[in-house]
């Protein structure tokens, strides 16, 4: 008896949760085929907003500043954090300790005061605020991650195989290139996708460290908040987004329970 | 002696798979029983089965004369030394040892007393306030002996907990168990698949194949007079040859009448003979003795493992004198080391 | 490869810092520095009432955020390591993807939806939650619950079967087994969890601007106006560094919890 009361208050726990998590999501989704551009009552279902996407030009400009500077800087901060990784991993226990509080004082600062930091260092340095800010100050905070997901594998893996590489014949480089890297290649894997993650969505630090008219969409979104120059098209591109990931994983999951 | 567990028609499958195929076995009060067999035999399913980490699919289990269907592991009066350990890494060696009689609120005092005899039994004295994680495998192992036989359980199953120890230190804890096992007077089910461990300890050996029990028997039973070709090969290193029952007390194998001790088979019926290595002794050439040529000598330390060819057949002696290759030898042995079994399917 | 590390790290993290530290006391026009003199001002500014206020309220949403996470999220966590279908990844999964959905316009949604003429009138409910708790409480809890689900769904996933067969074995039933074998070994989960929620909650920024109706303002909120709107970097500066002492703190306070000492380092 006891144990049917507790299962049906983790299901309804369970339920909740992905309710409220997904709420928004859904009202995005309704929002994006609304008619009426201020979304506050239901006119009638249109989806002139997924057009839209690509006919506003400084919406689609952010969306593709966006994704241009998600990918470059996954890409830097996920070789940079890798190489770094395997540096840290070798020191010494007390230097280990040293290099890890230092790499992890992004992770843990509010994005406020990382945004506010970076703002402050960039004003001193010769670079004009605008999309070489924005990717520097991406690289900055994606590198922490990368590292976080990586070092774990590292102290997985066999210390031995390393040596064995080079008992083969491989040079440093090659030991590093043949063996360590596809051993540690699901660290390095979730490291570039939560730095992607994270710099698709980043607002508060884009915020702080752009110029020039620089806009990623969050920015966007944030600077016509509740006023006219807000369109339902960004509605539009997040839907898209987020039905194409369910779809993508529902394929990859029925593809994996097939093999087995 | 009386029966502590009865096990009827006990049958178990995974998926489709069958794991047990309507088993029958006793098990008495303070006796050291061992379930031997190779993987996948159904040992260790039949010791989940004892105590209750899986369900019957038929059959029945009677404890003490309980039934323990659909009982779980915390209603059993029975404690597992699982086969990784299974310590709790929150909690130091006492708090791990304490964990069961805490379970049965038993007064700390008690508990206290009974610990530190656990301990002292498995001669870990000393390391109440070590972490377990840090232990080697044969100190944790005595941890996970100490957790389970300080609940004083009329029954321990001990699923091949000498694993992962080294050599020395598995036969080394081999003697400790069995010593520890009559001292304590409890029933232990041992389930592994290193026929001379089950040899060592054991009161009774449970040899399974299959998910069905090949024989049962003493130690000295099992490897004298093995009943089929599996426990034949199994326990020991044997020689088995296809021979034909000519009469009693008379086989005839390798065109040579043999007298031997056994009875009961039909008139020419065809048998399996089971000769142990280490009984047959090599001599030259001699009329009347099944004779061969030495086709490879390995040096194995207690012994000299001979390989001669019969005919194309091989036989394997233990000697403790070498031979060389190529030489015509005859195989000499009594009749009681000649064991006659029914020929398996 | 860590020396060029640590001269990135030193630039972007030391330096920033000290230029935060000393900017809370001292007048520097960056491009003059002669100018340079000691301005204890700011110190003033955190007696105002507006600041301790969003202090306190930092404090209580986060707090409040976190604790309503961690009641709903455990048990949300357990169910799900405790499933037996082809599909349990798929399912945590899903609880990862709103996280991809921009934070942004999530928080427009709330804001929308709050509002008492919204596109739920057309089911016949409306709300009228801008400028209330529970608006942000709700906000809160709907962007952090996968923050606090997900480590400690990795750390039940982790915990060996046979240990929970071990204590079963030795007497425990379900509840014991629980209380006494597994929630222990899960609290560097809950650990890790606490942190993702309580540390973004604390600082955040365009929630409850949007969801509180520019009436609670957090800590955040007076970081940005300090900064951007009343160009009073001085007291900008000296929240800022109070912020981060605190979130330190918290970490630091908040890690003593978790005996393995793994999580960040």
């Amino acid at each position: 008896m006891m144990k049917k009361i507790i299962q049906a208050t983790l299901i309804s726990l369970t339920t909740i949760s992905y309710g409220i998590i997904y709420f928004p999501i859904f009202v995005i989704l309704l929002l994006s085929i609304n008619e009426s551009k201020t979304g506050q009552v239901f006119t009638g279902f249109s989806l002139r907003w997924y057009k839209e996407i690509f006919s506003n030009e400084q919406l689609l400009t952010a969306i593709i500043n966006t994704l241009m500077v998600a990918i470059i800087s996954t890409i830097i901060a996920t070789i940079a954090g890798t190489l770094i990784a395997i540096g840290i991993n070798s020191l010494s226990k007390k230097d280990r300790i040293k290099m890890m509080i230092l790499n992890n004082i992004p992770v843990i600062n509010p994005d406020i005061v990382t945004g506010i930091s970076l703002m402050l260092v960039f004003s001193l340095l010769p670079i004009s605020f605008g999309m070489p800010t924005m990717l520097l100050a991406h690289v900055f905070f994606s590198i922490p991650f990368v590292v976080l997901s990586v070092l774990p594998k590292l102290k997985e893996l066999d210390p031995n195989l390393f040596d064995a590489a080079l008992d083969l014949g491989c040079n440093y480089f090659q030991a590093i290139y043949k063996v360590v890297i596809p051993s540690i290649k699901i660290g390095i894997i979730t490291g570039a996708l939560i730095a992607f993650t994270m710099s698709i969505d980043d607002f508060v630090i884009s915020y702080f460290t752009t110029g020039n008219g620089f806009q990623n969409v969050s920015i966007w979104i944030y600077s016509r908040l509740g006023r006219k120059s807000f369109s339902p098209a960004a509605y539009a591109y997040n839907t898209i987004i987020v039905v194409g990931t369910i779809g993508i994983l529902a394929f990859i999951n029925k593809i994996n329970n097939k093999k087995k | 002696m009386k029966k502590l567990v009865e096990l009827h028609n006990i049958t178990k499958s995974f998926d489709d798979l069958v794991v047990i195929k309507g088993l029958d076995l006793y098990i008495h009060e303070n006796e050291f029983v061992t379930l031997l067999g190779p993987s996948g035999c159904g040992k260790t399913t039949l010791l989940r089965l004892i105590g209750g980490f899986e369900q019957l699919d038929k059959g029945e289990i009677i404890f003490d004369g309980k039934n323990l269907q659909d009982l779980p592991p915390y209603e059993r009066e029975i404690n597992t030394v699982f086969q990784n350990y299974a310590l709790f890494p929150h909690l130091n060696v006492y708090e791990n040892v304490a964990f069961g009689l805490k379970m049965k609120k038993v007064d700390s005092e008690t508990i206290n007393d009974e610990v530190q005899k656990a301990l002292k039994l498995v001669k870990l004295e000393g390391y109440e306030t070590r972490s377990v994680k840090k232990m080697s495998g044969g100190q944790q192992q005595r941890v996970a002996i100490a957790r389970a036989i300080v609940n004083k359980p009329k029954l321990l199953l001990l699923d091949e907990p000498l694993g992962a120890l080294d050599l020395k230190l598995r036969q080394d804890m081999q003697y400790e168990l069995k010593d520890m096992q009559q001292k304590l007077g409890i029933s232990f089910v041992f389930v592994t698949h290193d026929q001379e461990e089950a040899l060592t300890m054991s009161d009774i050996v449970v040899v399974m194949n299959d998910g069905e029990i090949q024989q049962i028997g003493t130690p000295e039973d099992i490897y004298n007079e093995p009943k089929n070709k599996f426990t034949a090969k199994f326990i020991g290193e044997s020689n088995i040859i296809d021979a034909v029952m000519k009469n009693d007390f008379l086989v005839n194998f390798e065109g040579v009448d043999f007298e031997c001790v056994d009875k009961g088979f039909d008139i020419n019926e065809e048998v399996d003979v089971v000769i142990r290595p280490e009984d047959i002794i090599l001599t030259k050439e001699t009329p009347n003795k099944i004779t061969g040529i030495v086709d490879d000598i390995t040096f194995k330390g207690v012994h000299y493992e001979i390989c001669v060819l019969v005919e194309g057949k091989e036989y394997v002696i233990h000697s403790t004198d070498p031979v060389t290759i190529g030489n015509k030898v005859s195989l000499n042995f009594d009749p009681d080391e000649i064991h006659v079994m029914k020929k398996s399917v | 490869m860590t020396i060029p590390y640590i001269t990135w790290m030193a630039i972007l993290v030391l330096l920033p810092t000290l230029l935060i530290i000393l900017l809370s006391f001292t007048d520097l026009d960056i491009f003059d520095l002669k100018s340079f003199s000691f301005n204890f001002d700011s110190i003033e500014v955190l007696k105002r009432e507006e600041v301790t206020r969003a202090v306190l309220n930092s404090i209580k949403f986060s707090f409040l955020a976190t604790i309503l996470c961690f009641i709903i999220g455990y048990p949300v966590a357990y169910f799900l390591s405790n499933l037996k279908s082809k599909n349990k990844t798929l399912y945590v999964t899903l609880l990862i993807i709103p996280i991809w959905s921009n934070m942004l316009l999530r928080i427009m949604a709330w804001e929308k939806l709050f509002f008492p003429v919204s596109i739920l009138n057309m089911f016949g409910v409306s709300f009228d939650l801008i400028g209330t708790d529970i608006a942000i409480l709700i906000g809160m809890v709907s962007m952090y619950l996968p923050f606090m689900v997900l480590p400690i769904y990795s750390v039940l996933e982790k915990i060996d079967t046979s240990l929970i067969e071990a204590s079963k074995d030795l007497g425990a039933n379900e509840t014991k087994t629980f209380l006494k074998v597994i929630f222990p070994l899960s609290i560097s989960g809950v650990v890790s969890g606490t942190i993702m929620t309580l540390l973004p909650a604390m600082t955040a920024f365009a929630l409850p601007e949007r969801l509180g109706g520019g009436k609670i303002p957090l800590i955040g909120n007076i970081i940005e106006d300090y900064f951007l709107k009343t160009a009073n970097i001085n007291a900008g500066s000296l929240i800022s560094v109070l912020l981060m002492i605190l979130i330190v703190a918290l970490f630091i306070v908040i890690t003593r919890f978790d005996k393995e000492g793994e999580t960040l380092i």
